[in-house]
């Protein structure tokens, strides 16, 4: 996993193309967890595996406020009833259907399940998108409220929590996931695969349009960017993505789960992620995803609730700076590791004479935190 | 009365001032002119303490002063009137001029106010009335007036004449005079370079962060012909 | 439809509710003016208040967990006590929030801090929910039990008390906002902090020291908000997001405009609630509220795009 990380698929870093050793730990890495994820499994309780389900599906809605936190730098406060938005109508389709015509299969319940919160969030974002920050956290808020306050209260949406309503897990093309093992990999595959559609957005023109948007409005409109638009769009795409794993989450207690898990905190508690691992490295907010979905439960025994969890969470992430807890660690490792580095080109100085002195001092002016990039390129190399 | 060795300070991993070592007496009008982006503004601002130094010394009256906060050097008796002249535009004439007199007691706010309203009538006229509706060169009066309010010793003044006509830039001028003739120390930073360099007793020049010149005020010209910085000679 | 009974008992309800939401607004704002954030901090601030105060004077027979291995030994206090250490514990929290707020972070970009806020809130609630597990807890008021008629109206102590407390508090804040010299600091810190700091104003020892008033308040409103409903995290809440309301129909900016939001969201809800207009469920007193926000937001930002930009993170 930590192979994975800092070579690979963490965010920016990515080097243009996947060449020679980067794709060999590329491939090392991803071997890895393949066979982590092939074996493990077979040695744990199922309760762990079911967390671990969730705690994948929770990565995908966690990817989703990275696009909106880390793109388009608004803060939602929406993300735990855009979720639910989606748990619930996906549950209802796959329940009931539409107009008595009995209930649905998952995908087209899951499409319709996670455009809802998509074009939600788009809408929200359609006025706001002129605003301070602080207006759209205010507004965001309201919409939070407004929906634990109406959609959630009908129960003959969301099914209500009685013992009797079940929600059968899902068949795709005739094969059942009707075990927790098999909805472990199905999740799996479908966080992998969110990983990689965010990773691609983020490299492709749009992607960088709604960043450039953040970082220079002014230089984005001069290009011909609209600020406007972009924002709306990251906040529908980051809409999609919760809207994806509140569907996945539709069949996984296999009845509807409980109305608390989409209340305000919890949005706060989901908030607190993505400012844990920072918004760059998809690794690091899956492992913090996971981590946090894991922690409570197995720390119950020391009271340690959600809330807290979260709170902590989000003080300490603040506190530490944009790159949030796990961007910083990198970054602090990636220093050793060029310091290291230096220290051996250093010692190589006498034999290799002045070319590489000069190389090392370009070295050493250029770490900083914001752009490893290349330290990190070289380093490689000089393995 | 204030003494300047080695100061180096800046923004962040931006260094701007290297170096500077300078000082004024009692009375004296220094100016300080330079090119944009020199670091005159950031050298008042280190000198009021809003920038901290990264390295050198402050001695203001004989005490070290480089780490201490804004409020303790104005307690002090060293005020700032600061670039863009930043008067509180919602808060009334009198109550921009209050707020610079935390530490001052009530008998000198009483002399200080009279003193300010006779340097400046044109502010006991509009003693009530909001300070963001007065007009450039009454704002600056303003600036000036809150920076005077807690009787410093040494007042530092950066640019009191952007955007002023020429007659509001020669009664600011002769008020700094008047000011210097009670003992008051006065370094102004401004861009007009020959009526400054006029008044002043001495004059610093500030190029990329260093002083590179000073003197009186005729060699100054002289100095400036030079380097030409300006263009406008 | 209009039925005059009706019409009276949800004005004079509105005119409580809005006092209770007034009072936490008036907290955001002068948070906000200080230092530039949104203080959701003040809600588990409130929500860390009301619980102790609980604490100390419910009577431990009639707490949720009664009967089980959960009970709550809560101490059955006198009132005045409990309120003051509520109150203190709401500064306290105020002034620990502030010593990084305005420290550390007082330069960094105001998203990051409100969120650190957020965080905040989040903290408290987690922390007050571990000493506390309980939901729905029945409080009483400081003020009694007792009621009187008013134009009809049967209102109670506690009602009028708390409309008290706010006028007393815009009364007191007005003079020292106004009339004082700290007032006049305060008010230059929120016109132009950096200016403020270079003619002398002490602007981290003040903006603690209004941080402290504000989290005393935000501990006052949760002591007064106990009583008026059940305890539980998410009452707390439910006020918190119309305090801010009414914060933002003020722009954040204005101590009056925002005591004018609150008041209209009291009266907006006691209507809608109390059947003025009929019937309507609680789902759409929630559009209806979202959308009078949605309005609010959309004038303020309008006003004040020409005064400064507000896109600056
Ligand atoms: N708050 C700040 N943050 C970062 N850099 C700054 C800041 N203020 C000034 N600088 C930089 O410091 C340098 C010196 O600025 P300074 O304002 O001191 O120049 P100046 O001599 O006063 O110029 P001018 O004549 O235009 O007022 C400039 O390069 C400027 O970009
Ligand atoms: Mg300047």
């Amino acid at each position: 996993m930590s192979k994975l990380t800092v070579a690979n698929i963490t965010g920016l870093r990515f080097p243009e193309k996947i060449t020679g050793q980067d794709r060999r730990h590329f491939l090392g890495g991803a071997l890895v967890v393949l066979v982590a994820i092939s074996v493990v499994p077979l040695f744990v309780a199922d309760y762990w595996i079911f967390l671990s389900t969730a705690g994948f599906i929770t990565a995908i809605t966690v990817m989703g406020l990275a696009i909106i936190i880390g793109w388009a730098g608004q803060v939602t406060l929406a993300g735990a009833a855009l979720l639910g938005t989606s748990v619930y109508i996906t549950g209802y389709l796959m329940r009931e259907g539409l107009a008595g015509s009995g209930g649905w299969p998952f995908i087209p319940a899951l499409i319709i399940g996670a455009l809802c919160p998509a074009v939600l969030s788009a809408l929200i974002a359609v006025p706001t998108a002129r605003f301070s920050g602080i207006y759209v956290m205010v507004l965001t808020m309201g919409l939070q409220v407004t929906l634990e306050r109406t959609l959630f209260t009908y129960t003959w949406i969301t099914g209500g929590v009685g013992a009797d309503v079940r929600i059968n897990r899902p068949k795709i093309f005739g094969f059942e996931f009707n075990t927790d093992h098999r909805y472990f990999y199905l999740s799996f595959s479908v966080m992998v695969i969110a990983a990689f559609v965010m990773y691609a957005l983020r490299n492709s023109r749009h992607g960088r349009a709604i960043q450039l948007v953040r970082t220079d409005r002014q230089a984005a409109a001069a290009v011909g960017i609209s600020p406007w638009l972009y924002r709306v769009v990251a906040f529908g795409i980051g809409g999609l993505f919760i809207g994806l794993a509140g569907a996945m989450t539709a069949p996984l207690y296999e009845s509807p789960p409980a109305l608390t898990q989409y209340i305000l905190f919890q949005s706060l508690f989901l908030l607190a992620i993505p400012v844990v691992a920072g918004t760059q490295s998809i690794t690091g907010l899956i492992v913090v995803s996971l981590t946090f979905q894991i922690l409570p439960p197995a720390l119950q025994s020391h009271r340690l609730s959600v809330y807290l969890l979260g709170g902590i969470g989000l003080v300490a992430g603040t506190l530490v700076g944009p790159r949030g807890i796990v961007g910083t660690t990198l970054d602090f490792l990636q220093q050793q590791r060029d310091v290291k580095s230096l220290e051996r080109a250093s010692a190589n100085e006498n034999d290799l004479g002045e070319e590489a002195t000069d190389e090392s001092k370009k070295a050493s002016s250029n770490i900083t935190p914001s752009k490893p990039a290349t330290e990190s390129a070289k380093v490689r190399k000089d393995e | 009365m204030l003494e300047v060795s080695e100061l180096s300070a800046g923004y962040g991993r931006l260094q701007v001032l290297f170096d500077i070592n300078f000082g004024v007496r009692a009375g004296e009008m220094l100016a300080i002119i330079g090119p944009n982006g020199a670091g005159k503004s950031t050298l008042l601002k280190s000198l009021i303490g809003v920038v901290t130094p990264t390295k050198g010394r402050i001695i203001f009256e004989g005490s070290r002063i480089t780490h201490e906060p804004p409020n303790m050097r104005v307690a002090r008796g060293l005020t700032l009137s600061p670039e863009g002249r930043r008067i509180f535009s919602s808060l009334s004439v009198h109550e921009n001029l209050l707020s610079g007199a935390v530490r001052t007691s009530s008998s000198v706010i009483e002399t200080q106010l009279e003193k300010i309203y006779s340097l400046f009538p044109v502010l006991a006229e509009r003693e009530k009335q909001e300070a963001g509706s007065l007009s450039g060169g009454e704002q600056q009066m303003l600036a000036i007036g809150r920076a005077l309010i807690s009787a410093p010793k040494l007042l530092l003044i950066d640019e009191p004449s952007m955007g002023l006509a020429p007659l509001v830039v020669a009664e600011l001028y002769d008020a700094l005079l008047k000011l210097t003739s009670e003992g008051i120390g006065v370094v102004v930073v401004d861009e007009r370079v020959t009526e400054v360099t006029r008044i002043s007793d001495r004059t610093c020049i500030v190029e990329k962060g260093r002083i590179v010149y000073e003197g009186e005020h005729s060699e100054a010209l002289e100095q400036l012909r030079d380097t030409a910085f300006l263009g406008t000679l | 439809m209009f039925q005059p009974f009706i019409v009276k008992a949800s004005f004079v309800t509105g005119i409580a509710s809005g006092a209770l939401y007034g009072i936490l607004a008036i907290a955001l704002v002068m948070s906000f003016r200080m230092s530039r954030v949104v203080a959701f901090v003040h809600g588990g601030i409130a929500l860390s208040s009301a619980f102790l105060y609980w604490y100390l004077v419910a009577n431990p027979a009639r707490t949720s967990g009664h009967g089980t291995n959960l009970a709550y030994a809560t101490k059955e206090w006198p009132k005045l006590p409990a309120v003051i250490l509520a109150i203190l514990l709401g500064a306290g929290l105020g002034i620990l929030f502030a010593s990084v707020a305005t420290g550390r972070m007082s330069k960094w970009p105001r998203i990051t801090v409100t969120t650190f806020a957020l965080g905040g809130m989040l903290l408290f609630a987690g922390i007050t929910q571990e000493i506390w597990p309980g939901a729905f807890e029945i409080v009483p008021s400081p003020f009694g039990k007792g009621r009187v008629s008013i134009w009809g109206a049967n209102v109670s102590h506690h009602q009028i008390a708390v409309v008290s407390i706010l006028v007393f508090l815009v009364i007191v804040l007005h003079l020292l906002v106004t009339k004082t010299k700290v007032g006049v600091q305060i008010r230059a810190i929120s016109d132009d902090v950096e200016a403020a700091e270079i003619v002398g104003v002490p602007v981290r020892r003040v903006s603690m020291g209004v941080w402290c008033l504000t989290g005393a308040m935000a501990g006052l409103g949760g002591i007064l908000l106990a009583p008026m409903t059940r305890l539980g995290a998410s009452v707390v809440l439910f006020v918190l997001i119309r305090s801010l309301a009414g914060a933002v129909l003020g722009g954040f900016n204005s101590l009056p405009l925002a005591l004018l939001g609150s008041m209209l969201f009291g009266q907006v809800e006691a209507h809608v609630t109390g059947g003025t207009f009929g019937k309507i469920s609680s789902g759409w007193r929630e559009v209806i509220l979202m959308a009078v926000l949605f309005t609010g937001i959309f004038i303020v930002t309008r006003r004040r795009r020409s005064q400064f930009r507000l896109t600056e993170a």
